[in-house]
């Protein structure tokens, strides 16, 4: 077979490539953990229509800026939940310990004195109704951690907390550490989640309050465990696929320039696909207008707009966006033909999708642009009108 | 009245796409049970109308999967009233089913539709990875991977009208199709029918928003599961 075409002067750093996905990867199962729990507890206020659940929350607290947990939920008046998604800690000790000191200890302890909660009511059979605001009289906060890291995550986590360097930031209730774990040989497609058997583990207090489906009773530490099957949280992740933080710019451009970006040049811009814009279409737009657009098909979406700015300028390197003026960029709107540009690359392999291939054309722009600063040199590629280094497109039309 | 199978085009599995000119014809439930059992597609056949196996043909005529129909030689009538009207009837159902799927931004407003198989089609990322690999090659359209171990979740954007779809492998034998603000009957026609290609012909129904239920969770917090 012959070797594919290599039309990139550099070489395509791999593992730079890689790195970016292991970040689309981490955020996807952050996503997939939001909507399990999201399923979960929309069952459950099905049963109990004082439950509540906010996939944005933003909770103002006594003392400075409001806090924006990964999620929330709140048993009416009596007992809130707060949420923090852990999966990517590193393996690496003292970065870990400097993890844990300085960012999950401190933010820890502002999450444990969230006592208002904005939530959003699920009502039976008609799914989302409005806004509620409730002030649980007793709050814990669970981190969830992936399954891969939960000794090390544990061992630090608590450690930290029976340190008495670190007494200001231990909270008035321990947190309670839940462990997302897949069967280790993956056949089963679903998610379960268990509490760590740490005994200075913290414990549900939602007993009585959710019947049968209590956590605190169900989720004793043991081999108990909550499953929750793709089926079930499936389409809650399709509605909503992103999470209240901000995204890695891969997993935003890749959902923007496949979704988002083709509906509003249909629905705002009036361009419609049969007139032809994926052979190529180049339009303004702000940031804020491109957020106000994601987060009016995102129930309940608090998508922000530097969010959009960094997905933007994570593809300028490619030629894809190119900022005109402050919080303001120029689109371009083609097809990404996966193969073609696999081949300009010189990459081989199966299983290149949309989100791998801006990835590598992200890492060889901007080794271009770079390599292009340092020499001043002619780039292979062609340059548009902007400057701004790009591939060419293959004509489409 | 029966159909007799003349020239039959099999296998759009894999790369197979065999030619069979039977010696001796027999009647399409044959020829069709046999395909079945050796797990192959019959893209076209070329045949004959006839009350007997070895008899007279009343029409002799071709068809195809995606429909293309041709008259030979015979009756026009029988050709318009028994293929013709009987085609038209399953397209106009299958357009049914396809048509009107699109969301909107309100909550809880998707409109899936499941494929269901009855064998098992998705049981390991190989599976998978057959579907990821099917959908790459069209050239239409584009795919974005979300999630591919140990369920599927990917999207397809359609480069024709702008239709998109999620899709999930959510069990073994059923097919998730989760279309986005765009979604043509004729970008999801193009879509199952590259589906059905490559996984055989499952049956297609419509579904809502699915809400959890009490299976969802509770055997597995009784400790059962």
């Amino acid at each position: 077979m012959a070797p594919p075409e290599r039309s990139a002067s550099l070489p395509l750093d791999e593992e730079a490539v890689n790195d970016l996905y292991k970040g689309y990867i981490r955020y996807d199962l952050c996503l997939d953990i939001v909507s399990c729990w999201e399923a979960f507890f929309a069952w459950c206020a099905e049963q109990h229509p004082s439950i509540c659940f906010h996939r944005f929350p933003v909770c103002p607290v006594p003392v400075g800026k409001p806090l924006t947990p990964d999620f929330c939920c709140a048993y009416g008046d009596k007992y809130g939940l707060v949420f923090d998604v852990k999966t990517g800690i590193p393996n690496d000790q003292d970065m870990r310990k400097r993890q844990i000191e300085n960012n999950i200890l401190p933010q820890l302890k502002k999450y444990s004195e969230i006592s208002t909660f904005n939530c959003v009511k699920y009502a039976p059979g008609n799914g989302l109704t409005n806004f509620w605001v409730v002030k649980p009289k007793l709050v814990d906060v669970v981190i969830v951690g992936n399954y891969l890291q939960s000794e090390i995550l544990a061992d630090s986590l608590f450690g930290a907390l029976d340190d008495p360097r670190n007494k200001d930031f231990v909270p008035a209730r321990p947190p309670i550490l839940l462990i997302e774990n897949r069967p280790g040989d993956l056949t089963s497609k679903a998610y379960t989640f268990r509490k760590h058997h740490d005994p200075r583990n913290g414990n549900f207090a939602d007993t009585g309050l959710n019947s049968e489906l209590d956590l605190g009773r169900k989720l004793t530490t043991g081999d108990k465990t909550l499953t929750v099957l793709p089926k079930a949280f499936m389409d809650f992740k399709i509605q909503t696929p992103l999470v209240n933080d901000d995204p890695p710019p891969l997993y935003l451009a890749s959902l923007l320039w496949t979704r988002y970006l083709p509906a509003f040049l249909d629905e705002v811009k009036g361009i419609r696909a049969e007139d032809g814009f994926f052979r190529g279409v180049k339009f303004v737009v702000t940031i804020q207008e491109m957020a106000d657009f994601v987060n009016q098909k995102i129930p309940t979406g608090r998508v922000q707009p530097e969010w959009i700015e960094h997905a933007f300028l994570f593809c300028g390197p490619m030629g894809l966006a190119r900022k005109t003026r402050e919080h303001e960029f120029e689109i371009i709107l083609k097809q990404l033909r996966v193969q073609h540009f696999r081949r300009k690359l010189g990459i081989d392999g199966k299983g290149w999708d949309v989100s791998k291939l801006l990835a590598a054309l992200h890492v060889h722009g901007t080794a271009q642009a770079r390599a292009k600063q340092r020499s001043k040199a002619p780039p292979p590629h062609r340059v548009d009108q902007s400057g701004q280094f790009s591939l060419e497109f293959e004509s489409t039309s | 009245m029966l159909i007799r199978c003349v020239k039959a085009k099999h296998g759009i599995k894999g790369d197979r796409r065999d030619t069979t000119q039977y010696e001796t014809p027999r009647s399409h439930s044959e020829l069709f049970d046999q395909a079945k059992e050796l797990n192959e597609q019959i893209s076209n056949i070329q045949f004959d109308v006839c009350s007997e196996l070895d008899g007279p043909s009343n029409l002799s005529a071709f068809l195809s999967r995606e429909g293309v129909s041709k008259y030979h030689t015979g009756s026009v009538n029988l050709f318009v009233h028994a293929l013709l009207d009987s085609i038209s009837q399953t397209v106009g159902e299958k357009a049914n089913i396809l048509s009107n799927r699109a969301r909107s931004a309100q909550a809880f407003s998707l409109k899936p539709l499941e494929i269901l198989y009855a064998e098992e089609k998705f049981r390991d990322r190989q599976d998978n990875d057959r579907l990821i690999s099917l959908l790459s090659q069209l050239r239409h359209g584009v795919v974005s991977v979300f999630h591919n171990n140990p369920y599927l979740h990917l999207s397809f954007l359609d480069y024709l009208d702008g239709s998109s779809f999620d899709i999930f492998a959510v069990d073994s034998k059923t097919l998730s199709i989760v279309p986005a603000f765009r979604s043509s009957t004729v970008a999801l026609m193009r879509l199952c029918e590259a589906i059905d290609n490559e996984f055989e012909d499952g049956v297609i129904k419509q579904t809502t928003f699915r809400r959890p239920t009490s299976s969802d969770f509770q055997g597995s917090l009784d400790g059962t599961s």
